[in-house]
């Protein structure tokens, strides 16, 4: 259109317009009125997308805790070291976490602790379940809150990464590893352990999808004890199985693995569940990750059932989720890794 | 940016940047729409949310070199962005906006309630269709200035160029803006303006009024 025709913007006026700061500003005739919806934010509430980059924060959380109390050149590069390191875990962690999600589908949680934090669960089911997976020793469920402050356990225990690192020297109290004991015993209930029933529905899923190697997943530890040997675990989760008549679950999970070469990597999972009745599921995913300070992959996944069998589903990229043990489950999961190269890596996928 | 809301995002960003997680998410609250939007004006609606979050990830990778206060910060961010943005449309090789101006016009033909709504009040939606449907170099120029609310020597640096054409650039992009949503002169038909005029003519008749 010919700007002739119309009237002039003065250009104070675009200044003035241009200027106004944000979430601010006088929208007095219909540009004003453009530009100033166009910088409206609308309240926010916690998503997934949030979720994702305070994952991604709280990665480097410590080396900002350390950068500002101790701007120590050496003290960051230890930090780095460290980090690296821990990367190694992060894909285990996932996996670990995984049970996790699988053990809270037994219709232990609220559903309420979804969004709170997804790998610092204060439940005690989940802690339990980490203690299961607590041979691998990366248990991203610890015992911290998730509302961390600065003020509790400064160094790193909010951080998902820093569990993994047995060198970190801040939290030796707060180590998962301490809990390696597993739980049996703390199972408010008496059917099978919530996290044994997790753990058998992962194991019959993978087996079903020709992944009998999932037992090797140091996760499966505590099944294969309490089973009596790995030979008996078949029978053993029919017959946990077969008991549960409850469930109604969902999960969600977040993982991401970024290497670079400093190599950062973090894994979560968190599940809920509750219910009854006996469910079905499906869901598929892949995951690798490998012990050099690489996590990758991508995906995504959705489970969703009815009547049948418990669902499972596994979201890669350093992430598992797993959803539903029996009647409903859903389950979401972003993976994300940045030059990575997957090798000799953990694998996990299960498919009902 | 400035005054109090400046001084308390300096403050927040400060936290942050001491890795309190709280003060992570006031700045991410703060940014993210924003970001979000902008981002849509590059790689398409659809795919925003999603360069969105590749570009928090760097963001927090990176976070420990960041040195700056907020205005700083949001540049910053606003560059990794657009960076991401390149990237991720390197990969589906399309050029910027095609796919967005599509989907914008798309909607545009399609009849909806806009006709009553725009009397009331512009959605942000509608008005980020109305920014992307300038020419690229001005959308960005006003969405930079506007939604991120860089000063036009942050944008410059966002953009490669000198804060001169960005100025320019902003101002062509509100003179057009401003001859879409704001009446001509005896309240003539403006012909042919594009598919934008009709939606938003309630919006003109009303500023006539």
């Amino acid at each position: 259109m010919s700007t002739n025709r119309i009237p002039r913007l003065a250009r104070r006026r675009a200044r003035a317009l241009l200027d106004q700061p944000l979430g601010g500003g006088v929208a007095d005739d219909a540009l004003g009125r453009v530009l100033a919806a166009a910088r409206t934010t609308p309240a926010a509430d916690a998503t997934d997308a949030e979720l994702f980059a305070v994952m991604h924060f709280r990665a480097v959380t410590p080396t900002l805790r350390s950068t500002a109390r101790r701007p120590s050149m050496i003290k960051s590069l230890l930090t780095k070291l460290v980090a690296t390191k821990i990367v190694a875990g992060a894909a285990v962690a996932a996996a670990a976490t995984g049970g996790v999600a699988l053990a809270a589908a037994d219709g232990q949680f609220s559903a309420t602790t979804q969004l709170a934090a997804p790998a610092l669960s204060t439940d005690a089911p989940s802690s339990g379940a980490a203690g299961t997976d607590a041979p691998s020793s990366d248990a991203p469920v610890s015992s911290t809150p998730p509302a961390d402050d600065t003020s509790t356990a400064p160094t790193d225990s909010t951080s998902p990464t820093d569990s993994t690192a047995p060198t970190d020297s801040a939290s030796p109290t707060d180590t998962p590893t301490g809990s390696t004991s597993p739980d049996p015993s703390t199972s408010p209930s008496d059917g099978p352990n919530p996290s044994l029933h997790g753990l058998c529905v992962a194991f019959t899923s993978g087996v079903s999808a020709s992944h009998g190697n999932a037992l090797n997943n140091p996760a499966f530890t505590v099944l294969i004890t309490a089973a009596g040997g790995l030979d008996n675990v078949g029978s053993y989760c029919a017959t946990v199985l077969g008991t549960d008549d409850h469930g109604d679950g969902s999960g969600k999970g977040h993982g991401h693995g970024q290497g670079d070469d400093n190599g950062q990597g973090n894994g979560n999972g968190q599940g809920n569940g509750n219910g009854h009745g006996q469910g079905n599921g499906n869901g598929n995913g892949q995951g690798n990750g490998n012990g050099q300070g690489n996590g990758n992959g991508q995906g995504n996944g959705n489970g969703n059932g009815k009547s049948g069998e418990p669902g499972t589903v596994t979201v890669s990229g350093g992430a598992t989720v797993s959803a539903g043990s029996s009647g409903n489950g859903h389950g979401k999961g972003h993976g994300h890794g940045n030059q990575g190269d997957a090798e000799g890596g953990l694998s996990l996928s299960l498919q009902p | 940016m400035a005054g109090r809301t400046a001084d308390d995002f300096d403050a927040t960003l400060r936290r942050m940047l001491r890795g309190d997680e709280d003060a992570f998410r006031t700045v991410y609250r703060a940014l993210n729409p924003a970001l979000v939007r902008y981002l849509g004006a590059l790689v398409g609606t659809g795919d925003a949310e999603d360069v969105a979050s590749e570009t928090w990830a760097q963001v927090c990778r990176d976070l420990p070199k960041f040195r700056g206060d907020g205005d700083g910060f949001r540049g910053w961010v606003t560059t990794i962005g657009r960076h991401r943005a390149m990237d991720h449309l390197r990969a589906l090789r399309v050029r910027p906006q095609a796919a967005a101006t599509e989907a914008v016009l798309d909607q545009r033909r399609a009849p909806d309630e806009a006709d009553t709504e725009a009397l009331v009040a512009i959605s942000t939606e509608a008005a980020m269709e109305l920014i992307r449907a300038l020419p690229q170099e001005q959308a960005e120029a006003v969405l930079l200035r506007v939604v991120m609310g860089l000063d036009a020597k942050s944008a410059g640096r966002v953009l490669g160029k000198r804060p001169g054409a960005v100025r320019t650039a902003a101002y062509r992009g509100l003179q057009t803006l401003a001859a879409t949503v704001q009446p001509a002169p005896a309240h003539q038909e403006i012909p042919a303006a594009g598919a934008a005029s009709d939606t938003f003519r309630p919006l003109i008749a009303e500023e006539v009024t």
